[in-house]
């Protein structure tokens, strides 16, 4: 890939480490005196070298000045100069929504999660989110076609963006290996940092901005009360995006983040979504297309009250509905595959959401 | 003069006769054993000397040959002490009725003071005896239960060398012969500590119990420490179809030559049920070794192994069981000789769900990463858990107040039915090498699974939305079998088939 003057400008802006350098590079950004900029780095790896190992793998540059450059992202305060980019830089183009949350999360929050996904991504939405374990995981996910990480065709595009707080050539967190990879080839991976910076925790807060500035929504599917995820809602109050939260229990310490800002008043509580679509001025046609699988019988009716919201282990429902072990494992097996409920770890089933 | 007296080794678990002779030649004193003797055999000499002296005969100052033909194969343990002694006895005319002494074959240890010890391998030389046709067979009075279920051959133990001399040259009987008992007798005696109805709760994991038991199929039990997984695969033998006579006659000569056979009942009647500690070693689990020795998977034959926390185990050993797993035996090659040891055991394996144990439960919070229970599980690999049929998870979650409105089932309720499903599946299979679901091959699972179109669909949804592995396929179809016999249906239903995938857990997605 080739770059214009003032492109390379922007890249060795952005992988300039020198501070007294980097000083001079915006006195003379500000004024387009691009050459100087690019006489005033002090990196070892020579310019040319570095594209050229870029190149070799995979990753491009989308500078301040490239066609591709987001727009949106001029309306922070620091905007990026440079994005380091692997994949299908065309997501920049489709409308965006940002899906945050916790590492730490629920069996409740991967599910809201992947399931807004999906719903976001068959309705046009590209899904936004920062590739962290826990919600960002499910977020990513809930865009496959299956909802997990598969072999998939090689033009197959996922509407999906992860935006990284290191390098793009390194794999963090390392569970996230396979997803990241999939991303790369069929989403579109973005990180502010040049290949091989490796992960540093200061870094993560601050490529939230790009996360919330990317986006025309954010969705806070999970959150403790101090958390990254309320640094993401931060920026986006600040850039006037519009802030979604989903409601959880008052008991879950998953929730807390998010039940607090509710009763703040700081966002939009969310309970599908519609809720967001709004935003985007989509309207959801067919609504009860997903549910109309097949007719429910009483003892699958039973079960399902015998569940509420709660998750039931398997002796409790034996129990409960008077049934023999085997005739409730044939009962379960077949309402799981149809959907209606969900196996959980523990021999406990749960209502799918 | 020569002497030959009969005798039997041990080669694999059968018995083989051994002729030992016996020259003694003039010349300084010496004694040659010859014949590829072991150590505890070679070191005869000094046990069979100090025996006949102790014994108030004479042992000759000449040089002794002892030959242990055929010369070709190696020759373990100490039994041929006594028949030594008899030849160089014979040589000496310290036993004078050469024809007599010819109608025994004789196995013995001796002692110092001429005692004859106990020695291992004891049910497989009367078996092999019966085979050649000889009548009458000495062994050690420590042996004489083994002797008792072996019919066709008159089997006589002696305290000592003093006694057997005696009885030969017709001045004393001190010979006994052994009572024989039926097997029937020794089904009798089989008691069980255990019962399932002890056991509260766990309402999956019995029903899977049953299932293994009815079909012969592996099963793998997950669960944090403490929530009686091992409770559950010790009440695993109470349920198991009675260990018919050929079979434990199979079982009992492997315990009979690793030495590990009960000698108060002297045969094994109850399923044999294994519990190697996971620190075992390849050689202990698979056998071999340098006294080749069978392993516990051997022991385990026509029974049950159970290996407990299943990933501890070194990961060379967890992939040994692949092959037996597959072949029901296992072949152990070492330099000095080749050994074929029967394996057919059920595989109960057991191990937590993640490296804390307390992944899934209520009770305690689990603190491990993704990526550790997912390197946790990847201990187990592919083609191992390709051979667990069933995986079934067990909590530590106990419903005190649930406990009285149900009164749990008993062994003997649950053995009735297993035992009726193992019938239908020996009827099926008549005629084949096949005697349980679990080990139907290709062709057996083409004939005895047929599946109804609707059948066929709920197990195409289970994989299409339960994301199952490919390799789960046969593995539900067995079990689905099993769950047909079970209820004495002749055809796999729907039903049966989504019981069946209910108990492949691990095929599925398993972190939340």
């Amino acid at each position: 890939m080739e770059y214009t003057t003032e492109e390379r400008a922007c890249i060795e802006m952005s992988r300039e480490q020198n501070t007294e350098a980097r000083k001079k590079m915006a006195t003379a950004f500000v004024d387009g005196r691009w050459r100087e900029i690019l006489a005033a780095a002090t990196n070892d790896v020579p310019l040319d070298t570095f594209i050229t190992n870029m190149n070799s793998m995979n990753i491009f540059c989308v500078t301040r000045f490239s066609k591709t450059y987001p727009l949106s992202l001029l309306n922070l305060e620091v905007p990026p100069v440079n994005l380091y980019c692997r994949g299908n830089v065309e997501l920049f183009r489709k409308p965006c929504v940002a899906m945050v949350g916790t590492r730490d999360c629920t069996r409740y929050g991967t599910e809201v999660a992947a399931k807004f996904a999906r719903e976001f991504v068959n309705n046009g939405l590209v899904v936004v989110s920062g590739l962290a374990e826990g919600i960002d995981a499910a977020s990513h996910l809930g865009a496959f076609p299956s909802g997990k990480v598969v072999v998939l065709p090689d033009d197959t595009i996922l509407n999906t963006i992860a935006v990284l707080g290191n390098g793009i050539n390194y794999y963090y967190p390392k569970s996230n290996t396979a997803l990241q990879n999939a991303i790369a080839k069929h989403g579109l991976l973005v990180s502010e940092y040049p290949p091989n910076t490796p992960s540093e925790r200061y870094n993560f807060p601050f490529r939230n901005r790009i996360v919330a500035a990317l986006s025309k929504a954010v969705v806070i599917v999970e959150a403790d009360l101090k958390s990254g995820t309320m640094i993401t809602r931060d920026w986006a109050l600040d850039l006037g995006i519009d802030v979604f939260a989903v409601p959880g229990m008052i008991t879950s310490y998953a929730s807390r983040g998010t039940n607090a800002i509710i009763r703040e008043a700081a966002c939009t509580i969310c309970t599908s979504v519609e809720d967001v679509l709004e935003t985007f001025a989509i309207y959801m046609k067919d609504k009860g297309q997903e549910n109309t699988v097949r007719q429910i019988t009483l003892e699958e009716q039973g079960i399902i009250a015998a569940m509420k919201s709660d998750e039931v282990h398997f002796d409790e429902l034996c129990e409960t509905m008077g049934l023999h072990p085997k005739k409730l494992t044939t009962l379960l097996t077949k309402m799981e595959i149809s959907g209606l409920i969900k196996k959980l770890p523990g021999n406990f089933f749960a209502c799918a959401i | 003069m020569i002497a030959k007296v009969k005798s039997f080794g041990v080669a694999g678990i059968d018995g083989y006769m051994v002729d030992v002779e016996v020259d003694i030649i003039r010349g300084l004193p010496k004694y040659l054993l010859v014949g590829q003797p072991d150590a505890s055999a070679r070191e005869s000499r000094e046990r069979v000397e100090s025996a006949i002296r102790n014994s108030g005969f004479s042992f000759p100052s000449s040089k002794i040959v002892v030959n242990l033909a055929p010369a070709g194969t190696r020759k373990e343990g100490s039994l041929y002490d006594l028949p030594i002694a008899i030849g160089i006895m014979l040589c000496e005319g310290e036993v004078s009725d050469a024809e007599k002494a010819a109608e025994f074959a004789f196995i013995g240890e001796l002692g110092l003071d001429g005692e004859i010890r106990p020695v291992p391998g004891v049910l497989p030389i009367l078996i092999a005896a019966r085979e050649m046709g000889i009548k009458k067979v000495i062994v050690p009075a420590g042996n004489a239960k083994e002797a008792q279920y072996i019919h066709g051959v008159t089997v006589f133990v002696a305290d000592n060398l003093r006694d057997v001399v005696t009885a030969i040259n017709g001045t004393a009987t001190g010979l006994r012969p052994v009572d024989k008992k039926t097997y029937d007798d020794a089904k009798a005696a089989v008691k069980h500590s255990l019962d399932l109805k002890f056991v509260r709760g766990q309402f999956v994991a019995k029903r899977a119990l049953e299932i293994a038991a009815a079909g012969g199929h592996n099963i793998l039990l997950i669960g944090p420490p403490g929530s009686g997984k091992t409770m559950l695969a010790k009440c695993f033998p109470t349920i198991l179809p009675d260990l018919t006579f050929a079979e434990s006659i199979e079982a009992s000569k492997i315990h009979s030559i690793a030495g590990t056979l009960d000698m108060t009942s002297g045969i094994i009647a109850a399923r044999p049920f294994r519990t190697p500690h996971h620190t075992a070693s390849r050689a202990a689990l698979a056998g071999g070794g340098q006294h080749s020795r069978p392993g516990e998977i051997s022991l385990a034959h026509h029974g049950v192994l159970f290996l407990d926390e299943m990933p501890e185990y070194s990961r060379s050993c967890l992939e040994m069981l692949r092959q037996p797993l597959e072949d029901n035996c296992i072949t152990v090659a070492r330099a000095q000789a080749t050994v074929e040891y029967p394996a057919a055991f059920t595989l109960i394996a057991s191990m937590n769900p993640c490296p804390c144990g307390n992944y899934g439960s209520r009770v305690q919070k689990c603190t491990c990463t993704t990526s550790a229970i997912a390197k946790y599980l990847a201990r187990l690999s592919g083609p191992l858990m390709d051979r667990i049929d069933m995986h079934i998870e067990v909590d530590n979650v106990t419903y005190d107040d649930l406990s009285g409105a149900r009164l749990s089932e008993s062994s003997t309720d649950v053995k009735s039915r297993v035992d009726a499903a193992r019938g239908r599946q020996l009827a099926r299979f008549d005629g084949t090498n096949t005697f349980s679901n679990a080990k139907m091959g290709e062709e057996d699972l083409k004939r005895s699974c047929v599946l109804c179109p609707s059948s066929e669909r709920v197990l195409r949804d289970a994989f299409d939305k339960l994301s199952l592995s490919a390799r789960a396929y046969s593995r539900i179809l067995k079990v689905a079998r099993t769950i047909a016999d079970l209820e004495g249906e002749a055809d796999i239903t729907p039903d049966h088939i989504a019981e069946a995938v209910g108990y492949r857990g691990l095929d599925r997605k398993y972190k939340v």
